[in-house]
């Protein structure tokens, strides 16, 4: 019924398939990752492991952290725009409710980080499917204004929560507790700890992405008429995979939050949204590493290029511009057609001195 | 109950502002299918350069102009260098729009401060009318909006460029087999909803004091409101503003204070999931092969 | 001197290409068809020529002009106008509207009002449907409603595209005599794209026969009507027009 015969189109064609019955059976109808994207990984996992040791200075290792836990948010929204084709700039909103979700369980209940993680994904889950709801009756423009203007009401409504919801100063939670005798509160090991996070959320994205569920995914985006004719039922995928990205957004708020021991409204207003669809645009959606690539250079730019923030965020605006403008696909999926442009001149050149 | 009367006018002044950028909003997406983010940054620009003027001893009327004038030559210029390549991409379009919203209000942020502007209104004069003291700025302000609604209205209805600019909107393929040259009607919408949207800024800087952020805060009124009459229907703009102008002064006199912006949000919510397509019915953009 | 020439032309969507190397002439005063199947590239040469679509390659000439890249607004004031496949009626706008709105791109508004008279004299129904919304008329009628805004532009060549799709038997043959009278009441030469092979040969002087996008038979009608080709594609599939 499903189309199984999809390839991802951003897949270089030398993927190795391999037989179904030496996988696990939750991996089956996976698509096992390419040399390319191993050796990527790879080398982005050990650069970014490294990078502590090189001694960045407490600057730079709180704006990696930062990096990394709106990468993670990202990562969600990749799924929700990349695979599916709705994009939404209520993406803050939602980390909001995973950020709050833990704070108010730590102030009212005493719940710490760990027990307080899969309640407050799970709610964000559910969020993200509830502000989903109305893109499967309204168009892909008039959804975005919807998921604005929720951001907005988030923010009314929390800052008008009282002492429940800690209102326009916000909520503070403790530590993280230590596991294995590693204390969170150390900078260092935050960072591992959200390193490990993304890791895992890089690696769920590539599975679903490669999964059948995901190639369904791209064929309702690439036309959903003809997907709803072969009996997908496109409403059920949408909501799925608006919940899949809900919980990565609420992974990536509740990180947030217990990374500054605070939270407050304005951090999930309407502006932390538009700058979640600026990153996933000026990274890219589709190409497995965009995602980080967008956070890294909105988080990093203003750092390394000394701009202020109100310039860095004209640069924001330009380069957004540039990219629909000349980039479609983000900064990696330009850098992506480069090696691809690259091998091919490669092979060419292998080839004629294979011949000769 | 002439409290109440007040607040009406009151709530109404402000539906005027609202209404001229929910006005440009539904326009440029009615015929270019592209919901233009950066409509709040118009008016905020528009105010802005009415204020520097008015502090500079020029009449607010003549600045008022000048500011209408200016922004639509700004909208001139994001449509020939941006939005006329994303014509056939209208979500990319609005994207744009968001980086061009954020880009302004960042230059505004730079060249000016972030401190709020006010200028003391060009008329200071309180009418009383039948007991109820009405502001007289208020009252001008709903009147000229109240005409340029007309103007517009019926220009769109009657006029024959009006005639020619819903043909585009039904039919853009078609309309261009007529003669009708679509896409230099699609730059006019996007100039003349600039011109609102200038407009909107003037008057509002007449009314209250305006901040380079104020663009952001009323946009998401502009979208409610349009979206609330049905995107790309002038006139459900309008109803739109009206009803959001009375769910304000309800919420003024009998709600919580703090909750203000909510109300609009949530009568929007409730409108969408009623009826997805507005009240007066929108258009899905526009139309081509 | 030829009204319409089109030589070599060559046009595609995207990745694709619809036709390839493609020439025709119209004469002035002429009916000329362009027949052949599904998917043989007929609508995409006449939005070629009509000016909705940029050819990829090759030349458009009309009365001596070159309009190869002529934007279809533009196309309309010299005179190349297009009756749009499935009739394209504005549905929302009453018939009178639709009529003035053919006549939009027309310098000399003065006549406009006469010329509205005269289609309405022409088409009866026009006449009595004329404050109704277009939405409103049958297939039959809005197919005579698109021409008549066609004509309101005062055309030297029409182009229509599949006029035939939908229509019963009967409103066939007032069709034919419709196409006929374009030619011979409104002075308009006549380029008609048609898949109903019968009517298509009761009108034109002459024929082409495009095939995958390219031409693969072209003549008089008289010797389209024996050609082989013509029977391959069309066996079965011909529809007399009594």
């Amino acid at each position: 019924m499903t189309n199984h015969n999809m390839q991802s189109p951003t897949q270089p064609v030398t993927a190795r398939v391999s037989l179904p019955e030496a996988k696990p059976r939750y991996m089956r109808g996976i698509k096992e990752p390419t040399r390319e994207e191993w050796c990527l990984g790879i080398l982005i996992l050990a650069g970014l492991i490294a990078f502590p040791f090189f001694d960045p200075g407490y600057r730079f290792l709180s704006l990696a952290v930062s990096t990394i836990f709106t990468a993670i948010a990202l990562y969600g929204l990749s799924l929700q725009f990349g695979q599916a084709g709705i994009m939404s700039v209520g993406h803050a909103g939602i980390m909001g409710v995973g950020g709050y979700t833990a704070a108010i369980l730590a102030n009212q209940l005493g719940l710490g980080f760990w027990e307080s993680l899969p309640l407050a994904m799970l709610l964000s889950a559910l969020a993200a499917a509830v502000v989903g709801l109305p893109s499967l009756r309204v168009g892909g423009q008039h959804y975005i204004i919807i998921t604005f203007c929720f951001c907005a009401l988030l923010v009314i409504a929390l800052t008008n929560g009282g002492t429940f919801t800690g209102a326009a100063t916000g909520l503070d939670v403790g530590p993280i507790p230590g596991v294995f005798g590693i204390r969170f509160a150390k900078l260092d090991n935050m960072y591992f700890l959200c390193l490990a996070a993304l890791t895992i959320s890089i690696a769920v994205t590539f599975a679903i992405v490669h999964s059948p569920y995901g190639r369904t995914l791209w064929s309702i985006r690439e036309n959903e008429p003809l997907a709803r004719a072969v009996g997908i039922n496109t409403n059920l995928h949408k909501i799925g995979v608006f919940a899949i990205s809900g919980a990565f957004a609420g992974l990536g708020g509740i990180l947030q939050t217990y990374y500054l021991r605070h939270i407050s409204p304005e951090l999930y207003g309407a502006f932390p949204s538009l700058y979640l669809a600026l990153m996933i645009m000026l990274g890219g959606a589709r190409p497995l590493y965009g995602p980080l690539i967008g956070s890294i250079i909105v988080n990093f730019l203003p750092e390394l290029g000394g701009l202020d923030p109100i310039d860095s965020r004209i640069a924001y605006g330009v380069g957004l511009l540039l990219v629909i403008l000349l980039l479609p696909g983000g900064v990696s999926g330009g850098l992506l057609s480069l090696y691809r442009r690259g091998t091919k001149t490669r092979h060419r050149l292998e080839k004629g001195r294979g011949l000769s | 109950m002439e409290i109440f009367l007040q607040q009406l006018i009151n709530s109404l002044s402000v539906a005027s502002v609202t209404i001229l950028i929910g006005m440009g909003i539904t326009l440029i997406f009615g015929l270019a299918g592209i919901v233009n983010f950066a409509q709040g940054e118009f008016l905020m620009v528009g105010g802005m350069i009415t204020w520097a003027l008015v502090m500079a001893g020029v009449n607010f009327f003549v600045a008022m102009v000048v500011a209408m004038l200016a922004v639509g030559l700004l909208g001139l210029t994001a449509e020939r260098t941006l939005f006329r390549f994303t014509l056939t991409r209208p979500m990319n379009g609005f994207i744009m729009s968001i980086g061009l919203s954020v880009i302004l209000q960042n230059v505004v942020i730079r060249t000016l401060n972030e401190v709020q502007k006010s200028i003391t209104p060009p008329v200071t004069a309180v009418w009383t009318v039948g007991g109820v003291d009405i502001i007289a700025m208020r009252a001008i302000v709903v009147a000229i909006t109240a005409v340029v609604v007309a103007v517009t209205y019926f220009g769109i209805s009657r006029s024959r460029y009006g005639v020619a600019l819903r043909a585009s909107v039904a039919d853009q393929d078609t309309a261009a087999l007529m003669g009708i040259p679509v896409k230099r009607y699609v730059t006019g919408v996007f100039v003349y909803g600039s011109v609102l949207a200038g407009l909107g800024g003037a008057l509002m800087i007449a009314l209250f004091p305006i901040t380079p952020f104020t663009g952001s805060v009323i946009i998401i009124r502009g979208f409610a409101v349009s979206l609330i009459g049905g995107l790309g229907n002038v006139g459900g703009a309008v109803v739109g503003g009206l009803i959001l102008g009375l769910v304000d002064a309800l919420a003024a006199q009998y709600g919580f204070p703090q909750w203000t912006d909510a109300y609009s949000l949530i009568v929007m919510i409730v409108i969408l999931i009623l009826r997805p397509q507005g009240l007066l019915g929108g258009t899905m953009g526009p139309r081509a092969t | 001197m030829n009204l319409l020439t089109v030589e070599n032309l060559r046009t595609g969507y995207g990745p694709v290409t619809v036709n390839r190397d493609v020439s025709i002439t119209v004469d002035a005063a002429e009916i000329v068809t362009v027949l052949g199947p599904n998917g043989a590239g007929k609508s995409t040469l006449l939005r070629a020529i009509s000016g909705l679509l940029k050819p990829r390659a090759g030349r458009i000439s009309f009365d001596g002009e070159d309009v190869t890249n002529l934007p279809a607004d533009r196309a309309v004031s010299r005179g190349i106008v297009m009756v749009p496949e499935g009739r394209r009626i504005f549905v929302d706008m009453t018939v009178q509207e639709n009529l003035r709105l053919g006549a939009y791109g027309r310098r000399d508004r003065d006549k406009v009002e006469a010329d509205l008279r005269r289609m309405e004299a022409y088409f009866e129904i026009l006449a009595q449907k004329r404050q109704q919304k277009g939405g409103e008329l049958s297939g039959g009628q809005q197919q005579m409603l698109a021409i008549a805004r066609g004509l309101m532009a005062r055309p030297r060549i029409l182009l229509l595209d599949e006029p035939s799709l939908g229509l019963s038997p009967k409103l066939v043959k007032d069709l034919r005599g419709v196409i006929l009278d374009v030619k011979a009441t409104f002075n308009a030469a006549v380029l008609l794209v048609e898949q109903n092979a019968g009517l298509a040969m009761s009108v034109a002087a002459r024929g082409y026969l495009l095939h995958h996008g390219r031409f693969v038979a072209s003549g008089p009608i008289e010797n389209l009507r024996d050609d082989q080709m013509m029977r391959d594609l069309y066996l079965g599939a011909a529809q007399k027009v009594a």
